[in-house]
């Protein structure tokens, strides 16, 4: 009888340790995914930020480059789709790497304007779109770093037993911009 | 071109006649120290002598074993004060060759380096802006420093300077008497320039684990934890040789940029000094650690000496160099 005790108490008390190491698994997991939403959400306001840029810019662009008309569309293009409500992660990520190209084809562009390089307007304007793509890297860098504390504890074990019960899946990682790739001075892209 | 050799170049042609000048300055300063010892040394020996002779008199013995002896009392607290006036002689002689030395041969050296900067042998880093970087969690007791150079490197404004903190510790015996002992805070260099990216917060980056308070000490003394976060970057090189705190992990980031960073790696390696940055108030703040005392000219012997002075202009170059080494110049941003 008291062995039957014994084995019953062990057992439950295995039990009653797994079931509290699972939820506290579960909430550090939850705690994680948490800080890497809200990283996201940070690189996602700093997107926000350079699309409001983007009208002042083309604006006052347009007078000088008459013959560049095509980049200053696509860029305006990509900003009125970014404006649209409800777009998912993925999609908010496609268009912020797709702003990426036009706007490095836009400053490309510029150096074949002198009196456009020379424009105070356009320099102040150019300084806050530097400022925000400095800012733009760090958020997505932070993001990716929480992503990767996020995507530890759900693929390496044991935490991914729990967290395949709940049901936590690994996060994508934002790919890294050419500048931010390549460890380019971006005060050559303006100043070569 | 190397550098070296433009420093050659200077010193033979500006340096040398000035090394030679203050030279014969030392050499002066030093036959003066010589004589005002020498008197103070007579003066002293006779007022010893006329002290025992005095208590002779009055007590019949050169040093009575009952009576309170007031002729040797008075005679010992002439002696202390010959010393102390002697030594202040001594003292006010070599300061002023120092300082004579400093603005001749380290001025000139700070133009040389760069002619837009600006030098002060009696100046130091004000503490209130030693305090504002937190890069120490104690407060100093005692503060002081000279050799202030300040002025505007390409488009950054620099200062520094060398700076002495102590800090007053109560050691209590076994009786319960309680003693006091300075221990070091800092000596060395303290740099202050204007960073070239607008932040918020408050950020840190130690080449040591730096001290933290514990729970209970920012509960019990009410200290708070200015280092904030542990900031983990993406590179691997640089969380193995820095330890980064802040107050916003974003916001760490965009200071600390992929190619800041490597610039920090080259700039640690270079000093391979103990270094400590804050980043506060729209500035950046940077310790480097020395433990002997800079920009000081020889006393004992010669100070036409081509090593010592080349020693004088690297630990300048070092620390304005810091504007080329972090890219300070660079002003792409809104803050220009």
């Amino acid at each position: 009888m008291n062995t039957t005790v014994t084995i019953i108490v062990t057992i439950a008390s295995i039990l009653l340790l797994l079931l509290m190491w699972g939820v506290r698994t579960s909430n550090k997991l939850i705690r994680l995914r948490n800080q890497a939403d809200n990283a996201f959400a940070g690189v996602g306001a700093y997107l926000k930020k350079r699309y409001d840029l983007i009208p002042n810019l083309v604006a006052a662009a347009q007078e000088y480059m008459g013959h560049e008309k095509e980049v200053l569309t696509k860029v305006t293009a990509l900003r009125s789709e970014a404006e649209k409500p409800n777009l998912s992660n993925e999609e908010q990520i496609v268009l912020g790497n797709k702003m990426n190209d036009a706007l490095r084809s836009f400053q490309v562009a510029v150096e074949n304007y002198p009196q456009l390089k020379a424009d105070t307007h356009i320099m102040q304007l150019q300084a806050a779109l530097n400022e925000v793509e400095e800012q733009l890297s760090a958020a997505r860098r932070t993001y990716n770093a929480a992503a990767m504390k996020y995507n530890n504890g759900v693929q390496l074990f044991p935490s991914s037993i729990i967290a395949g019960i709940v049901g936590f899946r690994p996060k994508s990682y934002l790919d890294a911009v050419g500048a931010e790739r390549d460890n380019v001075d971006v005060k050559n892209l303006f100043r070569r | 071109m190397d550098s070296s050799i433009n420093f050659d170049a200077f010193y033979n042609r500006e340096l040398l006649p000035l090394l030679t000048e203050a030279d014969r300055l030392r050499r002066q300063t030093r036959a003066k120290n010589r004589g005002i010892s020498l008197k103070y040394f007579v003066i002293t020996a006779v007022v010893i002598a006329v002290g025992f002779l005095i208590n002779r008199i009055v007590y019949g013995t050169w040093v009575h074993d009952e009576k309170a002896n007031v002729p040797l009392i008075i005679m010992v607290m002439a002696v202390s004060g010959l010393i102390f006036f002697c030594r202040k002689a001594i003292k006010k002689n070599k300061g002023s060759f120092v300082g004579q030395f400093k603005g001749d041969i380290i001025e000139k050296i700070v133009h040389f380096v760069d002619d837009n900067l600006s030098y002060d042998p009696y100046k130091m880093i004000p503490e209130r802006d030693f305090l504002r970087s937190k890069l120490f969690r104690r407060k100093p007791d005692s503060y002081n420093g000279d050799d202030f150079v300040s002025g505007t490197v390409g488009k950054t404004y620099i200062e520094f300077s060398e700076v002495h903190a102590k800090y007053l510790i109560q050691d209590q015996d076994e009786d319960g008497n309680s003693r006091d002992r300075w221990e070091k805070l800092f000596d060395g260099l303290i740099f202050k320039a204007d960073f070239n990216k607008h932040f918020n917060g408050e950020y840190f980056i130690f080449t040591e684990k730096p001290s933290r308070p514990s729970r209970l000490e920012r509960l019990i003394n009410r200290e708070e934890d200015r280092l904030k976060e542990k900031i983990e970057t993406e590179d691997r090189e640089f969380n193995r040789q820095f330890y980064v705190y802040g107050t916003d992990q974003v916001e760490a980031r965009y200071i600390l940029s992929a190619s800041f960073m490597r610039r920090l790696l080259d700039f640690k390696q270079k000093t391979d000094k103990k270094i400590r940055l804050s980043f506060i108030g729209s500035a950046i703040y940077v310790a480097i650690p020395y433990k002997r005392n800079l920009f000081e000219p020889r006393y004992r012997s010669s100070v036409v000496d081509k090593e010592d002075t080349a020693e004088f202009y690297y630990d300048l170059r070092t620390v304005i160099d810091i504007v080329k080494e972090l890219d300070l110049n660079t002003r792409i941003w809104s803050k220009q």
